[in-house]
């Protein structure tokens, strides 16, 4: 049998702390995501068993700072594939995918870690991935945050997608990389990363954190999507496993 | 390198069905989670890029972006945590209770290889339900033909208790995974001295039940500190417990590799989960 015996556990996921309505009325802060966005909770007490639930979201309106009161499946770090996403753009390929319509093991195996402190506010190009091997996981992150990340630029999205038919990219936010440009160009020119990946049914990942905890080169990655059909994209846990 | 080659994952959560209110107006219908609650999401069209998302826990009548909003059966239950496959802790979920360890911790704060590592399997199928010949001692009994009948008449079926012996495959240290064919009052069902022995002989450090297949929910409406004795004792040991889960029937090998994060959201009592069992494809291979 497999075990952990002589491995490490590390958490790639970014820590979104809860804001709790308590069940007395108080409010705990939270944190928010890269995007803003907190997790929001309110306690509430089970009937059947008297014990403290929470419930997710809140009512409409009740929250200043998310009046919306529901919460995305794309907030924090999260998974995503294109069916129920961006299938909605044109000139996507057939044969598109949501989360759960493919393989369990779509989501873990081995990892490539790309940390590219190297290029302050640079275009990531195939020749700073040489290390990534056909099917790999690709972990791309760096020391940089806001207009100093690196960026992923279409081309080489497209490299890692076709050539090098990578299983998922996972890639670090706040600091980290930027992996997406031309998002509102027109369609078909729109969102080049989103298309490469997406269209080839590769999961995208994001945000990640922790990556330069990393201490190899290469590492095991899990990270499982809740079981939900018709869910573009749910939160998730990434462990990284070296 | 860590690897599950030679490994088949088998899916121990149940696949949520969500109701979902598209964007066009139209809404995809969904099912229940094996205890019968929904799971209801809207959709929303992110304007920036036109791309589309979904939306967990959407009150009724919320405007979100150009998403078409007002459900009825939104409206009238609110989601939680413990909606599909969850994991759940003692903070924040039964810390409010009288007589629970004051050292109880959350989710958030239990070590990341609490939800991951070896697991014994414990399909409980030959703990067939027993006729009662006097009083049953079944702890869920409801009230039959008379209010004050509170107990099984002689010959009703009723599941076993699970003792120690039937456990005989779980290791010190062991994610436990329990089940059996078995529903209603016919269930096998857990006692209070057989959790003792998993937490202090075995010293289990999580365990995860199927739906239907295990009683362990009882004495709910009993006073503290005597209520949900089974809830109370594995969340008091910093023991967490997941469910509802499936397949653990299908499960061919008594030991299996099991993996199931809660989220990296601090002072969730519970989170929601996909938790998976790896099991050896060549089990004498593995031996």
């Amino acid at each position: 049998m497999i075990d952990l015996k002589g491995k490490k556990i590390i958490d790639l996921t970014v820590e979104l702390i809860a804001r709790v309505t308590r069940i007395d009325g108080s409010v705990e802060v939270g944190t928010t995501d890269q995007y803003g966005h907190g997790w929001l909770s309110e306690e509430t007490i089970n009937e059947q068993d008297g014990t403290m639930e929470h419930l997710v979201g809140a009512n409409q309106g009740t929250v200043a700072e998310w009046p919306i009161g529901a919460l995305s499946g794309h907030m924090g770090s999260h998974i995503q594939l294109g069916v129920r996403h961006n299938d909605n753009w044109t000139e996507l390929p057939k044969g598109m995918k949501g989360i759960w319509e493919v393989p369990l093991d779509s989501y873990y195996g081995e990892a490539c870690v790309c940390n590219l402190d190297h290029l302050k506010g640079e275009s990531i190009l195939p020749e700073h991935l040489t290390s990534v091997r056909e099917g790999d996981i690709v972990i791309l992150g760096s020391c940089w945050s806001g207009e100093d990340q690196p960026t992923l630029i279409g081309e080489t999205a497209r490299w890692l997608a076709e050539e090098k038919k990578i299983k998922m990219l996972a890639a670090g936010g706040g600091p980290g990389i930027n992996w997406e440009t031309d998002w509102d160009a027109p369609e078909p020119n729109n969102s080049p990363t989103h298309r490469a990946m997406t269209g080839n049914n590769i999961p995208i990942l994001y945000p990640l954190s922790n990556i330069d905890k990393l201490s190899k080169e290469r590492v095991f990655l899990i990270s499982l999507p809740l079981h939900v059909e018709r869910m573009e994209g749910t939160w998730v846990r990434i462990i990284a496993i070296e | 390198m860590f690897s599950f080659d030679g490994y088949k994952a088998i899916d121990l959560s149940p696949r949520v069905s969500p109701r979902i209110n598209r964007f066009d107006g139209s809404i995809e219908e969904g099912a229940t989670d094996p205890y019968g609650k929904h799971w209801v999401m809207w959709e929303g069209r992110f304007p920036m890029d036109n791309s589309l998302f979904t939306m967990y826990a959407a009150p009724n009548d919320i405007n979100l972006y150009d998403g078409r909003q007002n459900d009825d059966i939104l409206g009238q239950e609110r989601m939680t945590t413990h909606n599909g496959s969850h994991i759940q802790g003692g903070k924040g979920h039964i810390s409010h209770w009288k007589g629970v360890p004051t050292d109880m911790k959350g989710l958030w704060e239990l070590p990341l290889d609490t939800f991951i590592g070896e697991a014994a399997v414990c399909n409980l199928d030959h703990l067939k339900p027993v006729e009662v010949i006097d009083q049953s001692d079944y702890p869920k009994e409801y009230t039959k033909r008379k209010f004050f009948q509170l107990t099984a008449d002689p010959g009703d079926m009723r599941g076993q208790e699970i003792l120690p012996d039937h456990l005989d495959n779980i290791q010190k240290g062991d994610i436990v995974l329990m089940t059996s064919p078995f529903k209603g009052l016919e269930q096998p069902w857990l006692s209070s001295r057989t959790v003792d022995w998993l937490i202090k002989d075995r010293a289990i450090k999580m365990i995860g039940f199927g739906y239907p297949g295990i009683e362990w929910q009882y004495d709910l409406k009993v006073a503290a500190p005597k209520n949900s004795p089974i809830r109370r004792m594995f969340l008091g040991a910093n023991i967490p417990i997941a469910h509802p889960l499936v397949n653990i029937e299908t499960l061919s090998s008594d030991r299996v590799f099991y993996y199931g994060m809660p989220l990296n959201v601090p002072k969730l009592e519970a989170s929601f989960v996909r938790a998976v069992a790896f099991e050896p494809q060549n089990q004498e291979d593995d031996a």
